[in-house]
Parts: C-alpha cells; sequence; structure tokens
C-alpha cells in the first residue's frame, strides 16, 4: 500500500477540492477524513503484533489484512466514531469512511503482478479490481507527487478562503446571514 | 448516550474487526484462483503445475541466468523458491511479487515480476513517511476538534 502520508494527503486534496463545491464539507470534516485515510494502514499492527503469535494464541487463522478491506474501514469508522459528541457522530463515520475508501482506492491503483488488485471491497464481494499498476509503494515520486498536489490545493484553498472573509464581513453588515465557521 | 454504554459499543465494534480478520483468512481460499502460500509451505510438489502469484523476499539473484531465490513467509513457515525469468534489477533484501507457474523443484517460471521495494532499505523511507502522515492527520484533528471533559467526547474547537 501507498505510505500513510500519501493517504493523508490524496484524502485531503479531495476533500478540499470537492468543499470549494459542498459547502457542508468544512475543514473539520476534512480532517476527519484524513483520520480515515489512515485507518486501512492499521494493517502495520502486523508488524509489531506477529500474525503467527495471534493465530497460536487464537488457535485459528487470522490476518491484519482485513482492515484494509471496505468491511474493516466500517466498522473502525463506526468505532471511532462513537468518540464523537451524539450530534456529529452520522457525519463522523461518513467523512471516515469516505477518507478509508479512498485511501483503499488508491492503493487498487497500485502494482499488482497479475493485473488484479486484491480484494478490498471484502466483505461485499470478492472480486479484485483490475489495477492500472500505476506505482509500487517503495517510488518516491508517488509522495512528491501527493506533496506537491497538497501543497497547490492547501495553497489555492487559502486563497479562497482569504477572499471568502471579506464577502462574509459585507454580507454581515447588509444584514444577511453569513454562513460562517470555514 | 453514557460513557459506558458507549465504550460497550466500541468493545462489540471491535469484537467484529476481529471477527472479521478471522473471517477473511478462513474463507479467502475458496475465493482465489491460486493455492495459498501455506499450502505451498506444507505440500509444494501437490500444486506443482499451477498457476501462483508469490509474494517474497529477495535472497539471491544470479543476473547472467534470469534467476533468482525469493523467499514467501507464511504462517506455515518459510520457503524458497528460484525464479526463472527474472530480469529485474533487485538486490538481496528487495521485495517482488512473481506471478507464474509452479514447477518441480521449488521453481517458478515467472510470467511477470514485480519489484515492490528494489532493496531493504526501502522500508525505512516507507515507514518515516507514514509517520509523518500519522502526525499530520492527528494535528490536522486537533486543530479543528478537543476532547470535551464532561461528556468524554470529541467537541468542536470554539474556532474549528
Amino acid at each position: 500500500m501507498a505510505d500513510l502520508l500519501t493517504h493523508v494527503l490524496a484524502v485531503y486534496v479531495v476533500l478540499t477540492v470537492a468543499s470549494w463545491r459542498v459547502d457542508r464539507i468544512r475543514p473539520r470534516w476534512v480532517a476527519v477524513g484524513m483520520c480515515g485515510g489512515a485507518i486501512p494502514d492499521l494493517v502495520k499492527i502486523g508488524i509489531v503484533v506477529d500474525t503467527g503469535a495471534v493465530e497460536r494464541t487464537l488457535g485459528v487463522p487470522f490476518t491484519w489484512g482485513a482492515l484494509s478491506t471496505l468491511g474493516g474501514v466500517a466498522l473502525v469508522a463506526g468505532a471511532i466514531a462513537l468518540a464523537f459528541d451524539a450530534r456529529y457522530r452520522r457525519r463522523a463515520v461518513a467523512f471516515l469512511v469516505a477518507g478509508g475508501v479512498t485511501s483503499l482506492a488508491l492503493d487498487g491503483l497500485r502494482v499488482f503482478a497479475d493485473g488484479r488488485a486484491g480484494p478490498w471491497l471484502y466483505p461485499v464481494t470478492w472480486w479484485r479490481p483490475p489495477t492500472p499498476s500505476l506505482y509500487v509503494t517503495s517510488d518516491p515520486r508517488v509522495l512528491v507527487a501527493a506533496l506537491l498536489v497538497g501543497g497547490i490545493v492547501f495553497a489555492v484553498d487559502r486563497r479562497r478562503d482569504r477572499r471568502k472573509r471579506p464577502r462574509e464581513r459585507d454580507d454581515a453588515r447588509s444584514g444577511n446571514r453569513a454562513e460562517g465557521g470555514r | 448516550m453514557h460513557p459506558l454504554v458507549r465504550l460497550a459499543a466500541v468493545v462489540a465494534l471491535l469484537g467484529l474487526v476481529a471477527a472479521l480478520c478471522v473471517h477473511y483468512p478462513a474463507t479467502a481460499p475458496g475465493h482465489s484462483p491460486y493455492p495459498e502460500t501455506e499450502a505451498l509451505a506444507v505440500d509444494y510438489d501437490a500444486h506443482v503445475g499451477e498457476e501462483m502469484l508469490l509474494f517474497g523476499t529477495v535472497e539471491r539473484v544470479d543476473a547472467n541466468a534470469d534467476r533468482a531465490t525469493i523467499r514467501v513467509d507464511s504462517s506455515e513457515g518459510a520457503f524458497e523458491v528460484t525464479v526463472r525469468g527474472f530480469a529485474e534489477r533487485v538486490a538481496p533484501g528487495g521485495f517482488v511479487q512473481v506471478h507464474g507457474t509452479l514447477r518441480a523443484g521449488q521453481v517458478v517460471d515467472a510470467s511477470t515480476v514485480a519489484v515492490v521495494n528494489p532493496d531493504g532499505g526501502s522500508n525505512g523511507y516507507k515507514y518515516a513517511a507514514s509517520a509523518v502522515g500519522a502526525l499530520l492527520a492527528l494535528a490536522a484533528f486537533f486543530r479543528h476538534w478537543r476532547v470535551d471533559g464532561e461528556s468524554l467526547a470529541f467537541e468542536v474547537r470554539p474556532d474549528g
């Protein structure tokens, strides 16, 4: 899979660009989505907690790989969303899952020797989608591209934000209730 | 919702995650076109002639003969296979995917070899980038959210 920084930046780019069109996607929800983008990377628990040791303890086959699937993302997102105040839970689940699915889809574009990505839509289906084999995970150019695009989106977003604030002040002065809090 | 009820719900969801981690390897073999690596570790010869996708660490490379020996790890133990048709530049310690046909004598005729890590040092770069990614996500989150002491839940910061 791509490194965690690439995952987090990819979610930032997708959600921030979407927020330019959809007012309900505020920066605080972009941040929640970025955390969701890290959920598939929980599979790296396997580096610390050996799968074989877990199997010997449980007495059944076990894999952390299920965390890097649609089912794993949805369940972990649900668990994390319970840490939010009740008013925010539904939206927290939605943005955590959106972030996680963005990361899974990005991983679905990487190189597989047989031309098919892993079954990341499990448990909905075991189908392995075809992959365009765009990158290998150790290629630093992937991270460089993510940093460049993330930097451009950050700069454009800041610029839009600065332009929007005076307009909101003018609206407030003229008695219109502006949509604030971005 | 009372914090204890929330805690119980979190434990229940994490229990389902654990169930998923058990269900996945129990059902995967029936949905894969390839034999499991565990099955190869136990009885390689039973699968000679079959197509396989292997993930392994490069042990030795014989560039003149387009061959390499890779170590495949499985929960039934690690085993080595010799890959024929291996023209990639990979140092020992690198990680590759091999798609090909299993032949007698722990040999694989590769149709495609994909280099995941060209050498053992590639992992260090990925871990460092991942650590920065985790810090970035946490910093972005706590820029907008805080833990409310009364409800023991995440609440939007006044300026968030």
